[in-house]
């Protein structure tokens, strides 16, 4: 019986990194780096559950553990990684960049699951940012004008969602004396703390209003990089929330209505803004707001109701997992269908994407219905809900199942590609195949298994007779609508570069003068686009921050000196 | 034996000066072999003192000028931290320094006054006493001009008085500070938690004066605002001078002398006690974010460079004036960690400049596939400043944000929180212009970036990493400010 050392779980993909600054060794490596999360699939696992493993040297001392959440998490998001891996070695064979995107993509990993067994709050913090940073040289990789404008926006919500994660867990850490991640759920943590790491977390889970980020960036990242957004890393804020909050403790309803009115949002507005949208990409993203806004719902209700969190806990992760491989799978199905030409084998691939897209609509007998009919029980469990839980639940399936019909009809009409190689359809197959088998479910503890009642068929039917109604009156009335532009408010910001410059004469000499600094050498120019909107997301959510925060308590007198 | 190894670590760089200011310009394999040897040899003492002084070894050496005035060389915890700074990097830069001027002119001239400047930072560094540490400081002013006109152009030239008038008017404030103390409180050795006994409750006003001037004193060179003018303009030096300034010597040496009067002059509870901790707390934080603006908007990656200086060295200021034992952890770390991370930007942007002929940000466009690996250490750098882990900023900044709520002071956070995103907005576009940009048409190498050039940036963005990484174990400049800092929080 061999014992897997956890720190291995984060150092295989690093160790894959390090070595492909070796020129030689590339190819082979390229061609290992599905096998990066192996370590990670089998800790998973692995039975008995790994020990934790402390590493005081590293960091400001650190330790892996593996919880049974993180377990859930790391198994569905493994398996997620080594799929996107495989197709992105690939879809990008020929791609003159590659060695720039998988060593981004390789930092991502090394992130994602790194941060799903730290045990401190630094290790944490180390791997989020990690993934956070290396995921924007993923979505920069086309390096076209939408990667740019989708990288300013991911980078500027990314940076100051970091931020805020670094003073939340500052504030956490000094207050309660721990350094386990862990701890920050614990009720000494302040209540701006809590709102700060929150915060940071919430712009990775891309909930109303800090999701602006996620339709650019998904839509502007190779395929692989965006099943593995959506799929894998939109998952690791659900899962930094499900640790720093404090759940299952003591009702805290205000920050549960603040939640809970991001989530509403989120669950009206991605329909709405999705089904505008005509990139497939962009469609699918939507769809993802839509479902992490469900999660957030959830959270919510945990905040509000302490006693109902053990079961909606188990249920977000099913909710997790089931939406990580069936968004995962579609994803990887972009490539697969643009390398079908063929009319017939083009229904064919559509068809079998059919499959995980009706999972994500909760078709009955899918992971997606036990997924979310367990969310529905365990919400019903919170007092004071039921009154609208029900009517919001049946809007998010519904938007879900139209988001779904216009990404796959967008999808059967996008033009086939021929730069891309047919074999970067298997790992779709294989994702696919995976969401039909259930798999997604086999890490945590099964569903007490219910009979579907017809009701439950209810969204599917309201969406493909909203559909067929819609198309009916577009070729009767020959109507056409325009897709929005991408990036909602933030388009009128867009701007092409500026042409350069002509070359600028040489400043005239000056005579010296001695103390005048300010004078002559220096150029000043203005600041970077990227810069200003670091900036200018950051008073906003400041702003935000500052007049929403139902009053903070004053922050815990200092701490009398340790001595010594 | 106590004697020897303060001495033997002055006489590496004081001694080899004569000789090298002294050879032909062309005898450049005997200048460069003795330099070498000199600075390795440093290391080695150095890396001697540091493991006998953890053992709680001391050494002093003292020489009388007059009747109750000394010169003291002394080597405690807080030397050593800027000691092993100074001698690895001077190692480092001077490899470098070899390969930049290759074919230039004036090369022993500038070698001979590298070796001074060095010379005076060591001085600085163990100076036992307060007289002592003013004649190097005012040493180094003096050795570091003629590197800063070292091109001899016009705008050069500018630069250097400019240099001087501010850096001559900071000398004489410190002069005028000391000799006030002097006549005070007569000799002033440097003693952690201070040296004043009681005059504090007897002299309140005449010390907070004499506190203002020391730390205006110090503070041009550790370009406090608004004492700064000088460092941006400073940036027409060749780039390894650029990085000796920034990273070890000038800089690092007024920050060193802020930490020398508040820890060891007037101690730290001495100035929360004169009320003066929270006004050099202001200071450092209008500083931090001052700097850190002004960057935003420079074209010249130098300028860009100085300006993040500017910035980054209150950080030190800062974990000093915070009357916090955490927040001192962070900011003397942040000696360290800021003299290696920034010294890495400098070379790695020195490297653009001579290998590509690229000195502003607009033309940065593509080096990520021009220079891959002075550009990865130039994004080790960057990503360091801006706090990201496990990166050695990271640590600093840690420890100060952890340092500010000990002290009471929230807004800390704030402050650290505005710095990092201001950071981030002024590096992390020069990041996508390299990696992800094409190069403009027809780029050209303008010259061939041989290991001199190309292996010390590479040694210290590992070092950043390490430093980072490998913050808790021992002998991490993390691991050594803890040690210090419970020497000055007893």
């Amino acid at each position: 019986m061999i014992t897997l050392p956890l720190w291995l779980v984060p150092a295989a993909p690093l160790a894959l990194l390090v070595l492909s600054a070796v020129p030689p060794l590339r190819p082979a490596l390229a061609a290992l780096l599905p096998l990066a999360a192996l370590p990670a699939l089998l800790a998973a696992l692995a039975d008995p559950v790994p020990m934790p493993v402390r590493l005081d040297w590293l960091l400001l001392g650190s330790g892996f553990t593996l919880t049974d959440r993180a377990r859930a998490f790391l198994g569905f998001t493994a398996l997620l990684w080594a799929l996107a891996g495989w197709q992105a070695v690939r879809l990008l064979a020929r791609d003159p960049a590659r060695g720039r995107f998988l060593a981004c993509f390789l930092l991502a990993m090394t992130g994602n699951l790194g941060l799903l067994v730290a045990e401190d709050v630094a290790a944490f913090y180390t791997f989020f940012a990690m993934m956070s940073l290396a995921a924007w040289g993923l979505v920069l990789h086309g390096q076209g004008p939408a990667q740019r404008f989708a990288g300013r926006v991911y980078i500027a919500l990314a940076v100051v969602g970091e931020v805020a994660l670094f003073a939340g867990l500052a504030l956490g850490v000094h207050a309660t004396g721990a350094t386990e991640i862990a701890g920050m759920a614990a009720p000494a943590v302040p209540a701006q703390a809590t709102a700060l790491m929150a915060a940071g977390l919430l712009v990775k889970l891309g909930a109303v209003p800090l999701h602006v980020w996620l339709p650019l960036a998904h839509a502007a990242a190779p395929a692989p990089a965006s099943a593995v957004l959506s799929g894998a890393t939109l998952k690791a804020g659900l899962f930094g929330l499900m640790t720093v909050l404090p759940l299952g403790q003591a009702s805290w309803p205000e920050a549960a209505a603040t939640l809970a009115a991001m989530a509403l949002a989120g669950l009206v507005l991605a329909p709405a803004l999705g089904l505008a949208q005509g990139d497939p990409k962009a469609v699918l993203a939507y769809s993802s707001i839509g479902q992490m806004s469900l999660m957030a719902l959830g959270l919510a209700a945990g905040l509000a109701a302490p006693g109902a969190w053990p079961l909606l806990g188990a249920a977000l992760v099913l909710l997790a997992a089931h939406h990580a491989f069936a968004k995962a799978a579609l994803f990887l199905g972009v490539p697969a269908v643009w390398a079908t030409a063929r009319p017939g084998l083009r229904a064919a691939v559509i068809a079998t994407l059919a499959l995980p897209a009706l999972a994500l609509a909760g078709l009955p007998g899918t992971s997606g219905w036990v997924a979310k009919d367990a969310l529905k029980t365990a919400l019903g469990g919170v007092d004071g809900w039921q009154a609208w839980i029900g009517a919001a639940l049946f809007v998010a399936s519904l938007g879900t199942a139209l988001l779904m019909l216009r990404a796959l009809a967008l999808l059967a009409r996008a033009e086939a590609k021929t730069s891309v190689p047919a074999d970067s359809a298997a790992p779709a197959a294989v994702a696919v195949g995976l969401v039909a088998a259930g798999l997604s479910l086999l890490p945590v503890a099964p569903h007490a298994a219910k009979a579907a009642a017809p009701a439950d068929l209810l969204p599917l039917a309201v969406a493909a007779a909203l559909a067929a109604g819609a198309l009916a009156i577009a070729r009767l009335g020959r109507v056409r609508l325009a897709p929005l532009p991408p990036g909602e408010f933030l388009a009128i910001l867009r701007s092409e570069e500026p042409p350069p410059r002509p070359l600028a004469l040489p400043a005239p000499p000056r005579r010296s003068r001695a103390l005048a600094p300010r004078r002559g050498r220096e150029r000043s120019a203005r600041p970077e686009h990227g810069a200003l909107a670091i900036l200018g997301i950051a008073a906003m959510l400041a702003l935000a921050m500052a007049t929403l925060a139902p009053d903070p308590p004053p922050v815990p007198a200092p701490v009398v000196r340790t001595e010594g | 034996m106590t004697e020897f190894l303060p001495l033997a670590i002055l006489m590496t760089s004081l001694g080899i000066a004569p000789a090298i200011l002294a050879m032909p310009d062309r005898w450049t394999r005997v200048r460069t072999a003795v330099n070498l040897a000199a600075a390795s040899v440093k290391v080695a003492l150095v890396a001697w003192l540091s493991l006998s002084v953890a053992q709680g070894a001391e050494y002093a050496v003292t020489l009388a000028v007059a009747p109750g005035l000394a010169l003291e060389l002394r080597a405690d915890a807080l030397s050593v931290l800027f000691l092993a700074l100074s001698a690895v990097l001077w190692l480092l830069t001077t490899i470098y320094a070899v390969g930049y001027l290759e074919g230039g002119t004036d090369r022993s001239r500038f070698f001979g006054f590298f070796s001074l400047c060095v010379a005076a930072t060591v001085g600085i560094a163990m100076a036992g006493n307060l007289f002592t540490f003013l004649v190097f400081f005012e040493f180094l002013t003096l050795a570091t001009w003629p590197l800063v006109v070292h091109r001899g152009t016009a705008e050069a030239h500018r630069a250097g008085r400019v240099y001087l008038a501010y850096t001559l008017g900071g000398g004489l404030a410190l002069t005028l500070g000391t000799v006030w103390l002097h006549a005070l409180a007569g000799d002033v050795p440097f003693v952690p938690t201070g040296v004043l006994g009681d005059l504090p409750q007897s002299h309140p006003l005449t010390l907070s004066a004499i506190f203002v001037l020391l730390i205006a004193g110090v503070g041009v060179k550790a370009a406090q605002v608004p004492l700064h003018g000088w460092l941006p303009l400073s940036m027409v030096a060749p780039a390894p001078v650029s990085a000796l300034l920034h990273a070890v010597a000038v800089v690092k040496a007024g920050a060193f002398g802020i930490m020398r009067i508040v820890y060891d002059v007037y101690g730290v509870e001495t100035v929360a006690a004169l009320g003066l901790a929270t006004p050099l707390v202001a200071v450092a934080a209008v500083t931090i974010l001052w700097g850190s603006f002004r960057a935003l908007a420079q074209d010249d990656l130098k300028t860009r460079l100085a300006y993040s200086t500017v910035s980054q060295v209150s950080y030190i200021t800062l974990g000093v004036a915070l009357v916090s034992p955490v927040a001192a952890v962070g900011g003397l770390a942040h000696l360290i960690h800021q003299g290696i991370m920034k010294i890495t930007l400098f070379l790695a942007a020195g490297n653009f400049a001579e290998g590509r002929g690229v000195k502003t940000v607009s033309g940065m466009d593509g080096m990520g596939r021009l220079m891959p690996g002075a550009m990865a250490a130039f994004t080790v750098g960057a990503l360091g400043m801006i706090g990201v882990p496990p990166l050695a900023g990271f640590v600093s900044k840690w420890y100060l944000g952890a340092g500010g709520l000990d002290a009471g002071q929230p807004a800390v956070v704030a402050l650290l929180a505005g710095s990092s995103l201001l950071n981030a907005a002024y590096f992390l576009p020069i990041l996508h212009r390299a990696w992800f940009r094409d190069p403009p048409e027809g780029a050209a190498p303008r010259r061939r970036i041989g290991w001199m050039l190309a292996l010390p940036p590479a040694v210290t963005a590992a070092l950043v990493l390490a430093a980072g990484l490998l913050a808790n174990a021992p002998f991490s400049p993390l691991g050594w400010t803890r040690f210090i800092v419970s020497l000055e929080y007893l």
